[in-house]
């Protein structure tokens, strides 16, 4: 089944839970991963995740195919995510340096984490990036996205895209190089 | 006289006769002089051709294959440089086991309300109004045959008071109970009108549902 057919199906009652289904085992683990790279702890990512398919089959129906499925979920799980992160900063009135210190900490003392001294280091030093730049680094570096498809995710035309991935590309060698 | 009015003296003609005089052909020779004045020494020296040539040499057809060179530059620090370290590519998180598994089945669960619907009888706002409903037809009809201490307690609160906070308990309650059926279908449009705005905007203009005002701090 292709996203075409997995919309078509979702529109007939039928076949809707059925559709629903493929959907959800062809693309929940990207997004997972997506979310996890955004939020870190995987309690958090699991509730995220969860909302984000909840939202996605609630406004499948609507959904009139003008960019792809799965980057219309991307986007839907890019939101939710900060969004997430939003709203636990507003509830603790923390300041963004608080919320990337708190994602530092689970990064180092969380469960469900597996990497060496340079592989964490790497998360950190993504953690010190602004949004964009995080959010372009990781979907160029470790999803391979082209800029065509990261720039229908998050709304910046490619070549802004292309300025910030070297931005951050540029930061993240200067951070993995010091000691 | 003539203090006292100077300025007849200055309309005299010849006071405005120039009394300064230069050396004969002064002004022919100016211009050769300021042209030959602005070019220094030096600059005559630096105007030779020979000069201007550069010694300056480029290995064959390096023009042609700089824009390549600068194009790939960018490309080059992530895979020349620590990031280009397949290594860090790696996934460092993981999930519980059969995490995926189950959550396939959790989020079905959660999408379809159909399968588990609960009675209204069953809901607890439902039964907290019910109770409320009772307890409140207990006080009215128990009142008239209430004790002196309770009313001497309610005198304490304005009359308009008592009769503003009945009036409104009893507009609730009317129109709960007169509109338990009709509750579901209005909650109903409520979730459909939501949700078909949702879609349709996030199908009409993406950019504006979902608007990454907070990507930039």
């Amino acid at each position: 089944m292709d996203d075409h057919q997995i919309i078509e199906g979702f529109k007939n009652p039928a076949t809707k839970n059925k559709a629903f289904s493929v959907l959800l085992d062809k693309y929940q683990q990207r997004i997972y991963w997506h979310v996890r790279k955004i939020i870190i702890d995987h309690d958090d990512t699991d509730d995220v995740v969860q909302d984000v398919f909840i939202k996605v089959f609630k406004n499948l129906d609507g959904f009139r195919e003008a960019s792809q499925l799965y980057t219309w979920v991307y986007r839907i799980a890019t939101n939710e995510a900060l969004t997430f992160l939003k709203k636990r900063q507003r509830k603790q009135a923390w300041s963004i340096d608080d919320v990337n210190h708190d994602l530092e900490n689970k990064l180092t003392s969380g469960s469900y984490i597996d990497g060496d001294e340079i592989q964490i280091k790497l998360q950190k030093a993504i953690l010190t990036l602004p949004e964009k730049q995080k959010l372009v680094f990781n979907m160029k570096y470790f999803d391979d996205l082209k800029y065509e498809e990261i720039s229908e995710i998050i709304g910046t035309s490619v070549g802004g895209l292309k300025a910030n991935y070297h931005l951050a590309v540029k930061k993240i060698e200067e951070y993995l190089s010091e000691d | 006289m003539s203090d006292e009015n100077p300025y007849k003296k200055l309309k005299a003609p010849h006071l405005k006769k120039n009394i300064f005089e230069t050396p004969e052909g002064y002004f022919g020779d100016l211009k050769e002089k300021i042209t030959l004045g602005l070019v220094t020494e030096d600059e005559r020296i630096l105007s030779s051709e020979q000069l201007k040539k550069s010694i300056f040499e480029v290995p064959n057809g390096y023009f042609d294959k700089l824009n390549e060179k600068i194009i790939s530059a960018t490309k080059r620090t992530e895979e020349e440089g620590i990031l280009g370290n397949e290594t860090l590519k790696k996934n460092i998180y993981s999930t519980p086991e059969n995490y995926f598994e189950s959550l396939n089945s959790e989020i079905l669960s959660k999408v379809k309300p159909e399968t588990k619907v609960i009675p209204l009888y069953q809901t607890t706002w439902f039964r907290a109004v019910a109770a409320a409903v009772v307890l409140i037809m207990v006080a009215l009809l128990s009142m008239p045959t209430k004790q002196l201490s309770e009313s001497d307690l309610l005198s304490e609160v304005s009359d308009e008071a008592i009769i503003n906070y009945l009036e409104e308990r009893q507009a609730i309650e009317y129109e709960l109970l007169s509109s338990v059926e009709g509750l579901d279908a209005i909650l109903d449009n409520m979730i459909l009108e939501e949700t078909s705005s949702y879609s349709f905007a996030l199908n009409e203009n993406p950019e504006l549902d979902y608007d990454f005002e907070y990507f930039d701090h």
